[in-house]
C-alpha cells in the first residue's frame, strides 16, 4: 500500500447558489468545474506518483467537476470527479456525511465544507481509497475556490518502506558545533596537543572568516613523519636509520603550519543529509568525523559517535549533558 | 696464443670460431644433420634450402601436409589423419638427411590434429609413433615443434635465385597458407637469413676479445648493431597490419584461423615465441643477459633445452667471456660508445625489442579483444581486464632486464662551432656543429640525435632566487635522479650542487604534475587558481616558487629536505628528457675509421611569449633545447660537452637504391634531414634525381643558400621555393639565386606549376603504371605536412586517368598504398605550442555521447585521447598499427592504448596526432552532488557516491558496449577476408562458419553477459542511488533474468547451439549441397545481425541516459530519474527482442 497526501488549491466557475435553486425551492442543484496548474499542487507524500501522473499527460494540471445538491438547510450531498492530465487517470468521490453551506463574513460569498471519500480510481489511480476534505467558497458571481487535502492509498508493494515509524533525523539533528577547528597556520605541534585532549581524529580547518578549507588527521601528520624508506635503503641507510629519522622528522615539522596536511575539498555533508548517508561515506572513507559545511560556512561536525547516539540512544538525554 | 683462449680449449670449450669451423667442415648429405644449422654465410639457416620432398616411402606425410590448408576449410582434419597409414622412421626406413623435414611434416600434422578443436584426444598412432621417434633422432627428449622448425626449416624459395626475403618465399607447410601465416613466418625466416652476419661477427669479436684487439672489436660490435637495425626496421616491419601494404598480415585473420594451431599440444611443448630463437638466445649471451625473473624470461630459459646442439655450443661460448669486462679493461670511450650503440639497438627505448613489443602490444590488443584468452606464454584474462596489457608490462620488464649491470654510459659530443645557416634576422637558423670524434656514435642520414638539454645559466639563477637560495647550495638526490644522473656525470652523486640539479632540472614550462605536488605541499590559492585554468603551461617552476613564497610558505625545505621527505625537490621536480633533432649531415662526409667524427644540426632558435597567468606577467619564454644548443652565453656548467643519444626512426631513410628518386618537402628547418639527404646523394654517383620543395617565409629565411646552389649547379638537385611573407620567386641566374617579384605562398602553390605537378605525379606513379615510384619525404610542423599530404593528394586528383571510378576513391587509394608501401615517409616535429595559446580555443568542445556514434564508415571514426577528440577516419591509414586497431578503440576512450604504446613519449606521433585533432571533451558541472547507493557484497553493502563518480561509471559502461561493437564489426568482417590459401574472399567455407560461429559464442557468453550481468547492475543501482529511493533494486535485475530464462531464450540458444550440429553435418563442398548451405549461410547472418542489433540497441539505451547528465549536469537528481531509469528499463525488452530475432525463422 502507498500513501499519497497533497494539498491543492483549485480555482473556477460554479452556477450561482441562487439561480440553481429547485422550483419548489427545496434544493437546489449545484454544477461546480475547477483547476488546478501542476505548480498549484503540493505533495506531502508520493510526490513521485503525482509527477509520473501528470507528466504523462499533455496537460499538466488536475481538473475537479462535481455536482452539489443542497437543501434549505444548508446540508450538501456532491458527487465529483478529480482528473489528473488529460483524464484517464481520475479519482471518483462522493460526500461522506454530509457537508454544510454557510454564509461567510463577506457578504458577496458563501463558504462550505465537507468530506469527500474516494469511491474509485482509473488509470495511475486504480483501486485508489482514501479521503479529500474539501473547503470552498462560492462567490455570487459564480467564482469557485475550493482547498482539496487529500489522503489517498493506492494498492502497491513498497507499503513496508512507507510505513510510518520513528521519525527520520538529519544530520542538523546531531551535529557537534564545538568542532575545535583549526586555522592552516597553527603548528603540527598544537594540532598535535589538540588531538590528545579532544581526541578528536580529524579536526576541520578554516579560514578567519570561519569558512571551510579542509581537513587534517592524526593519519596525515603520522604519513607526513614517516619517512620514504625506499629511498633511504636506495641511499645506502639501514631500517635503524630509518627509525632515528622518524624523531628527527618529528621536532623538524613540529613548528611547521599544518597548512601543507591540510586535505582540500574533502567530501562535506549538508545540515539535511541523511544520517544512513553520512554513516556510509564515514565507513566507505575510513574516516571518523565529518565537516558539515552550508554555502561555504563551516557550521560543525558529525563523528560516527554521534550518530550511534543519535539512533541508539537519544532518548536518554546524557549528551545534552 | 693468448692465455685466455688456451685456458677455454684446455676446459674442453671451444671458442666460437672453432665450433662453426667444425660444423662448416662436417656438413652431412643433403646439408641437413640433426644438430641443425650454423654457419658463417647463413647463420642459423640451412645453407642449401630445406627440403621439398620426403623421399617416395613418406611422401603420404608430405601429400598429407599439403592438404591441411583445404582440411582447415573444410573441418575434416581429424577425420583425414586419423586414417593415415602408420610409417616407420627408424634410421633403417628413414635417412637422417630427411629427419628435418619429416619433423616439420609431422609435427604440423601433430599441431592440426591436437588443436583442431578444444576438445583434447590423443594423437593417432600413426602420426604419435613417427613423430616421437624423428624428434629422438634430432636429440630431443619429447616430441615438439621447435623455433629451429618454425623460423629455420619451413621455407621454400620463390625464385631459387632470389633472395631468401619476405617477398620471395613461401612455407613448406602451413595450416592456412593465407598471407598473414606466409609474412608473419617467413619475416621470421628473414630475420634468421640475414643471421650470417651476426654469426661471422659474433665469432670474429669473441676472437678480438681473447685476442684483447679493441680496433677489431669495434668492427664487429658495429656489424652487429647493423644486423640488429636490419632486423628491426627491414625484416619486422614486413609484418605489416596496414592493408595497403605489400606485405599485408591481418592481425585478426592471424589470431583467429592461425594461432590457435600454434598451441602447445603437449607438456613438454614450448609455444612459439621469439625469445626461443638462435637470434635472442645469441644476442642475450653476448650482452650477457643475467637477470631472468619475469615469466617471459623463465619461458626464455625453458626454451634452451629445445635448442639444437650446434646452436647451443655456438651461443654457449658466449656465455664463457665477458665483453663487458673487455670494454672496461680497455679504456677506450669509442669502444664503449659502440657497445652502448649496440646494446641500445638490442634492448633500448627504439630498440628491437621495444619495436617488437610495440606490435605484439598492437597484434595481443587485437586478439583479446577478439575472444582470444591466452597467449602460448601463459597470458590469460578476459578482454575487460586488458589482460594484453599485463604481457605488455611484463615484455618491457624483460626488455629492462637485458640492461641490468651494464655501466652507465652516455657518449657526449662537443659543440665546435655555431654557424649562420640562414641570413634572417627575424628568426636565426643556426647550423650546429658537433664534435663525435671517438664516442662511438654512428648515424645514417635521416636519424635523429636526442640532446640531454641544460638550463641557461639565467633560468637557473632565477629559480635559485626563487628558492630563496645561495650559490653554494647542494641537494640531496633520490634514486630516480641518481639514475638520470649517472650516465650524464659518468656517475651516480648522492649530493649534488642545486645549480647542478637545476640545470638538468625540467624548469620550464611548469608542468601539471609539478604543479599539483607544490599544490599539495602549500596549498597555495594561486598556484590553485593557474592550475584551475590550466595555464601551468604559461609559466615557469621559479614563477610558482614566487607564488608559494608569497603565500608564506617555506621555499627553502624545498632543497633542505631529504630525499625520503614529501618536500624534498627531487621527488617534485623531474630531469628533462632528451630533446630530438634531425640529423643534417651524412656520415660519409665525415668519416673516421670506425665512426663519423662530426654531426650537424640545424635549429632554429624557439621563443614565445607566454599570457599573464596568477598574476605572473606575459614575457617572453625561451625553448630549453634550442636555447641550449644555440646560444652563446655560458651554460651551467661544461657548456659544450653534451649528452647525446641517436634514434632511428622507423620509415625516414633513403631508399636502398640510389638510383630511386626522391622527393623532399621541407618547411624552414625541415630541411634539417634533407641536408643529410641531400650530402650523401652528391657523393654517390648512382644518385637518381633529387626534389626540394621547401617553404620560408622570406628569401633571407631560406638556409643552406650556397650549398643548395652548388647542387642546383651540378645538376643534382630540382629546387622549389615558396615565400609565404614576401611576394617574390626565387631565380636561378647563371647559377646565382636572385629573388624577383612574383606571388607570395605556401609549398603547396608550387604544386599547382603544370610542368612540375605532371613531372611529380611521374614519380608519384608505380614502376608498373609507367611511373618512376619515387620516394616522398616530409620533414615539418605538423599543419606544414597536413599541407604537403592535401597537395599531393589534389596532384593525384587532378591527374589520374578517368577510369571511370570514383575519382576521389581512387586518389585516396593511390595515396594509402603510397604510406603503406614506405614511398611517403614523414618527420613531423611540433614546436611548443602552449593549450592557453589562441590556437587552442578555435577547438570546439564535443560531448561523448557524439563521440559514441562515431565507430562506423558511416559517421567516421573518433577516438578520446587525453580529453581531446580526434578523427581518426584518414589517420587510421597513416597508423603501422593498422585500420583494425583503431577501429577498435574507435568512439571511445583511447587513451590507454595510446600511453601503452608510449605515444606521448613519442613527440613525432604526438605531432602528427594534432594534425587529426578536432576538439576537446566538454567538462560538466556536477559541483559537490552525492548519494548513497545499494552496493551487493558490499561491506556495507551501501556505498556513497558522487555524481561524478557515477557519471564515470555510466560513461566505462557505454565505452565498453562500444568496444564490443568495435569487435563484433571486425570479427564480422572477417566474413569477407580469404582465411586459407586460393580461398575467394566471399567464398564461405565451413573453417568461415566456424569462425564467425565462434565469434557469436565469444560475444554471447562474454560481451553480451558481462554487460547484463555486472555493468547494468551497477548503473541501476547507481540511478536509484542518486534518482529515486523508492523503486525497487531487483526490479531491472529480475526483469534481465526473466527475459534471460525466458521459453523464448531457451529456444533461441538451443537454436544456436544446434548450429554447429549443423556445421557438422553440412557437406564439405557447398556445391553438394547448395540448398543446405544457403539456408545455414542465411540464418549466420541473421545471427550476426541480432548480435548487432542488440549491442547498438544497448549503445542508444546507454547513450539516452549520457545525454541526460551532458543535459542536466548537477542538476540530475532532480530532472533526470526518468531519462535514466527508462534508459536502463529498455534493456529487458531488447533482451526479448533479441531472442526473438534469433528465432524469427523458427518461430
Amino acid at each position: 500500500m502507498r500513501q499519497i497526501n497533497y494539498n491543492v488549491v483549485l480555482q473556477g466557475r460554479s452556477t450561482s447558489p441562487d439561480q440553481a435553486a429547485s422550483k419548489d425551492g427545496s434544493h437546489s442543484s449545484i454544477h461546480v468545474t475547477a483547476t488546478a496548474e501542476h505548480d498549484a499542487i503540493r505533495c506531502l507524500e508520493g510526490a513521485q506518483h503525482v509527477a509520473l501522473v501528470l507528466q504523462s499527460s499533455v496537460r499538466n494540471a488536475l481538473a475537479f467537476e462535481a455536482q452539489i445538491t443542497m437543501d434549505e438547510d444548508g446540508v450538501l450531498q456532491q458527487t465529483g470527479r478529480v482528473r489528473f492530465g488529460d483524464g484517464e487517470h481520475a479519482l471518483t468521490v462522493s460526500t461522506a456525511g454530509q457537508g454544510r453551506l454557510v454564509l461567510s463574513p463577506d457578504p458577496t460569498r458563501r463558504q462550505g465544507a465537507m468530506t469527500l471519500q474516494i469511491d474509485g480510481g482509473s488509470g495511475l489511480f486504480a483501486g485508489a481509497t482514501g479521503m479529500i476534505t474539501s473547503n470552498f467558497l462560492l462567490n455570487y458571481s459564480g467564482a469557485y475556490r475550493d482547498l482539496h487535502t487529500a489522503v489517498i492509498f493506492l494498492p502497491g508493494e513498497e507499503a513496508a518502506a512507507q510505513a510510518p515509524g520513528p521519525p527520520r533525523m538529519r544530520v542538523r539533528d546531531v551535529l557537534n558545533e564545538k568542532a575545535f577547528p583549526v586555522k592552516a597556520e597553527v603548528t603540527m605541534e598544537y594540532l598535535a596537543d589538540l588531538m590528545a585532549l579532544t581526541e578528536f581524529s580529524e579536526h576541520m580547518v578554516v579560514d578567519h572568516e570561519g569558512k571551510f578549507i579542509g581537513v587534517v588527521s592524526e593519519v596525515d601528520l603520522l604519513r607526513a613523519l614517516i619517512p620514504d624508506v625506499e629511498e633511504i635503503i636506495k641511499g645506502g641507510g639501514t631500517l635503524d636509520d630509518a627509525m632515528r629519522i622518524f624523531f628527527k622528522l618529528g621536532e623538524d615539522l613540529a613548528p611547521q603550519p599544518v597548512g601543507r596536511l591540510v586535505r582540500a575539498s574533502p567530501r562535506t555533508i549538508s545540515p539535511d543529509d541523511e544520517l544512513l548517508a553520512v554513516a556510509t561515506v564515514m565507513l566507505r572513507s575510513h574516516s571518523r568525523r565529518l565537516p558539515v559545511v552550508k554555502d561555504g560556512a563551516f557550521l560543525g561536525s558529525v563523528s560516527l559517535a554521534d550518530i550511534c547516539w543519535a539512533v541508539l540512544s537519544r532518548w536518554n538525554g546524557l549528551k545534552q549533558q | 696464443m693468448d692465455v685466455s683462449s688456451s685456458t677455454q680449449e684446455a676446459h674442453g670449450h671451444a671458442s666460437a670460431a672453432a665450433i662453426v669451423a667444425e660444423v662448416e667442415a662436417s656438413l652431412p648429405a643433403r646439408g641437413h644433420a640433426p644438430e641443425a644449422f650454423l654457419s658463417r654465410s647463413h647463420g642459423f639457416l640451412p645453407i642449401q634450402p630445406p627440403l621439398l620432398a620426403l623421399p617416395p616411402s613418406h611422401r603420404v606425410w608430405d601429400e598429407a601436409a599439403a592438404m591441411l590448408p583445404e582440411l582447415n576449410s573444410t573441418q575434416r582434419t581429424r577425420d583425414v589423419l586419423d586414417r593415415l597409414p602408420l610409417l616407420p622412421a627408424d634410421v633403417a626406413s628413414l635417412e637422417p638427411g630427411y629427419l628435418w623435414r619429416a619433423g616439420l611434416m609431422l609435427g604440423y600434422l601433430a599441431h592440426a590434429h591436437g588443436n583442431f578443436s578444444t576438445t583434447r584426444v590423443p594423437l593417432p598412432s600413426c602420426i604419435a609413433v613417427p613423430w616421437t621417434e624423428v624428434n629422438r633422432r634430432l636429440g630431443r627428449a619429447h616430441p615438439g615443434l621447435s623455433m629451429v622448425d618454425y623460423c629455420c626449416y619451413n621455407w621454400r624459395l620463390l625464385d631459387v635465385a632470389g633472395a631468401r626475403s619476405v617477398e620471395n618465399m613461401g612455407l613448406l607447410v602451413a595450416w592456412c597458407n593465407n598471407e598473414a601465416e606466409r609474412v608473419f613466418m617467413t619475416a621470421a625466416t628473414e630475420m634468421h637469413a640475414r643471421s650470417g652476419t651476426l654469426v661471422d661477427a659474433a665469432a670474429n669479436l669473441q676472437d678480438a676479445v681473447t685476442r684483447h684487439d679493441v680496433g677489431a672489436a669495434k668492427v664487429e660490435l658495429l656489424r652487429v648493431t647493423g644486423y640488429v637495425h636490419d632486423i628491426t626496421f627491414k625484416s619486422m616491419l614486413k609484418i605489416d597490419p596496414n592493408p595497403y601494404s605489400r606485405t599485408f598480415t591481418d592481425p585478426l585473420v592471424w589470431t583467429k584461423a592461425w594461432v590457435p594451431y600454434t598451441a602447445t599440444i603437449n607438456d613438454h611443448e614450448r609455444g612459439l615465441g621469439g625469445s626461443g630463437t638462435p637470434i635472442i638466445e645469441l644476442l642475450d649471451a653476448m650482452f650477457e643477459r643475467s637477470v631472468h625473473a619475469t615469466s617471459v624470461a623463465h619461458e626464455t630459459l625453458r626454451f634452451r633445452e629445445w635448442m639444437p646442439s650446434y646452436p647451443k655450443r655456438f651461443i654457449d661460448s658466449f656465455r664463457r667471456i665477458s665483453i663487458v669486462k673487455f670494454i672496461a679493461e680497455a679504456g677506450d670511450a669509442e669502444l664503449a660508445g659502440i657497445y652502448d650503440g649496440a646494446l641500445d639497438a638490442y634492448a633500448g627505448r627504439r630498440s628491437f625489442l621495444s619495436v617488437h613489443r610495440l606490435k605484439v602490444y598492437g597484434f595481443m590488443e587485437l586478439g583479446f579483444k577478439a575472444g582470444r584468452t591466452e597467449t602460448n606464454s601463459g597470458f590469460s584474462g578476459q578482454e575487460a581486464d586488458r589482460a594484453w596489457d599485463e604481457l605488455d608490462d611484463t615484455l618491457d620488464a624483460t626488455r629492462r632486464e637485458r640492461h641490468a649491470g651494464k655501466p652507465h654510459h652516455c657518449p657526449v659530443a662537443t659543440r665546435t662551432a655555431l654557424v649562420k645557416a640562414a641570413d634572417s634576422q627575424t628568426s636565426p637558423i643556426t647550423k650546429v656543429i658537433l664534435d663525435i670524434a671517438g664516442q662511438g656514435i654512428r648515424y645514417v642520414p635521416g636519424d635523429r640525435l636526442g640532446v640531454f638539454p641544460q638550463n641557461s645559466a639565467g633560468l637557473v639563477d632565477r629559480t635559485l632566487a626563487a628558492l630563496r637560495a645561495t650559490d653554494d647550495a647542494s641537494v640531496r638526490l633520490t634514486s630516480a635522479w641518481r639514475d638520470a644522473l649517472a650516465p650524464i656525470l659518468r656517475e651516480a652523486p648522492g649530493v649534488v650542487p642545486l645549480r647542478t640539479f637545476l640545470a638538468y632540472a625540467k624548469l620550464r614550462p611548469l608542468g601539471r604534475a609539478v604543479g599539483k605536488a607544490l599544490l599539495h605541499l602549500s596549498a597555495c590559492r594561486r598556484l590553485h587558481e593557474l592550475l584551475e585554468q590550466r595555464r601551468e603551461d604559461q609559466v615557469e617552476l621559479w614563477d610558482a616558487l614566487e607564488l608559494l613564497a608569497g603565500d608564506n610558505y617555506d621555499v627553502r625545505r624545498l632543497w633542505k629536505a631529504a630525499p625520503w621527505e614529501a618536500e624534498s625537490i627531487a621527488r617534485i621536480v623531474p630531469p628533462e628528457n632528451f630533446r630530438i633533432y634531425s640529423i643534417s649531415s651524412t656520415p660519409e662526409a665525415h668519416g673516421g675509421e670506425h665512426c663519423p667524427r662530426e654531426l650537424h644540426l640545424t635549429v632554429g632558435r624557439l621563443s614565445f611569449e607566454s599570457q599573464p597567468a596568477a598574476g605572473r606577467p606575459a614575457m617572453v619564454r625561451e625553448g630549453t633545447a634550442s636555447g641550449y644548443l644555440v646560444r652563446g652565453e655560458a651554460a651551467v656548467e661544461q657548456p659544450t660537452r653534451i649528452p647525446v643519444r641517436v634514434f632511428r626512426p622507423g620509415h625516414f631513410q633513403l631508399p636502398e637504391d640510389p638510383a630511386t628518386p626522391i622527393v623532399m618537402f621541407a618547411g624552414g628547418t625541415g630541411i634539417s634531414p634533407f641536408r643529410g639527404f641531400l650530402q650523401a646523394r652528391a657523393a654517390d654517383r648512382r644518385s637518381g634525381p633529387a626534389w626540394l620543395f621547401i617553404g620560408t617565409r622570406t628569401f633571407s629565411d631560406l638556409p643552406y643558400t650556397g650549398e643548395l646552389r652548388e647542387w642546383v649547379a651540378g645538376g643534382q638537385l630540382e629546387l622549389r621555393v615558396a615565400f609565404s611573407r614576401e611576394p617574390k620567386r626565387l631565380r636561378n641566374e647563371r647559377g646565382d639565386f636572385v629573388a624577383v617579384p612574383g606571388a607570395s605562398g605556401y609549398v603547396d602553390a608550387l604544386l599547382e606549376d603544370d610542368a612540375d605537378s605532371a613531372a611529380i605525379w611521374r614519380l608519384l606513379n608505380g614502376r608498373d603504371a609507367g611511373g618512376a615510384e619515387g620516394c616522398f619525404y616530409i620533414c615539418g610542423q605538423a599543419s606544414f605536412a597536413h599541407t604537403v599530404i592535401k597537395a599531393l593528394k589534389q596532384v593525384i586528383a587532378h591527374r589520374v586517368p578517368d577510369a571511370g571510378g570514383d575519382r576521389g576513391a581512387i586518389t585516396e587509394q593511390l595515396f594509402r598504398q603510397l604510406v603503406a608501401r614506405g614511398r611517403l615517409m614523414l618527420d613531423v616535429f611540433t614546436t611548443f605550442a602552449p593549450s592557453g595559446a589562441r590556437t587552442a580555443e578555435r577547438f570546439e568542445r564535443f560531448d561523448a555521447s557524439e563521440v559514441v556514434e562515431h565507430n562506423n564508415p558511416d559517421r567516421g571514426y573518433w577516438i578520446i585521447i587525453r580529453g581531446n577528440v580526434y578523427d581518426m577516419t584518414e589517420f587510421m591509414y597513416l597508423h603501422p598499427g593498422g585500420e583494425r586497431l583503431l577501429v577498435s578503440t574507435a568512439g571511445m576512450d583511447g587513451t590507454a592504448s595510446y600511453e601503452k604504446a608510449e605515444h606521448h613519449l613519442d613527440s613525432g606521433v604526438h605531432a602528427l596526432l594534432d594534425l587529426y585533432k578536432i576538439g576537446s571533451i566538454r567538462r560538466l558541472d556536477f559541483r559537490d552532488v552525492w548519494n548513497i547507493a545499494v552496493e551487493p557484497n558490499g561491506d556495507p553493502p551501501l556505498l556513497s557516491l558522487d555524481l561524478h563518480e557515477f557519471y564515470r561509471r555510466w560513461i566505462r559502461a557505454l565505452y565498453r558496449v562500444v568496444e564490443i561493437e568495435n569487435s563484433l564489426h571486425n570479427n564480422l568482417s572477417l566474413r569477407h577476408c580469404p582465411l586459407v590459401e586460393a580461398e575467394a574472399p566471399e567464398a564461405m567455407s565451413k573453417l568461415k562458419a566456424r569462425v564467425l560461429l565462434e565469434s557469436h559464442d565469444v560475444f554471447h557468453r562474454g560481451g553480451f553477459r558481462e554487460v547484463l550481468a555486472i555493468r547494468l547492475q551497477t548503473l541501476w543501482n547507481g540511478a536509484l542511488g542518486i534518482c529515486d529511493h523508492a523503486t525497487s533494486i531487483t526490479k531491472l535485475p529480475d526483469a534481465i533474468a526473466a527475459a534471460l530464462s525466458s521459453e523464448r531464450a531457451r529456444r533461441a540458444e538451443a537454436w544456436t547451439a544446434k548450429m554447429w550440429t549443423r556445421l557438422k553435418d553440412l557437406s564439405a563442398d557447398a556445391a553438394e549441397d547448395p540448398a543446405g548451405w544457403s539456408r545455414f549461410e542465411h540464418d549466420l547472418e541473421r545471427i550476426a545481425k541480432a548480435d548487432l542489433g542488440f549491442i547498438a540497441g544497448m549503445k542508444a539505451a546507454l547513450r539516452d541516459g549520457l545525454v541526460a547528465f551532458e543535459q542536466h549536469e548537477h542538476r540530475l537528481p532532480e530532472l533526470g530519474r526518468d531519462a535514466l531509469i527508462g534508459a536502463l528499463e529498455r534493456v529487458p525488452p531488447l533482451v526479448e527482442r533479441y531472442h526473438g530475432e534469433l528465432l524469427h525463422d523458427d518461430a
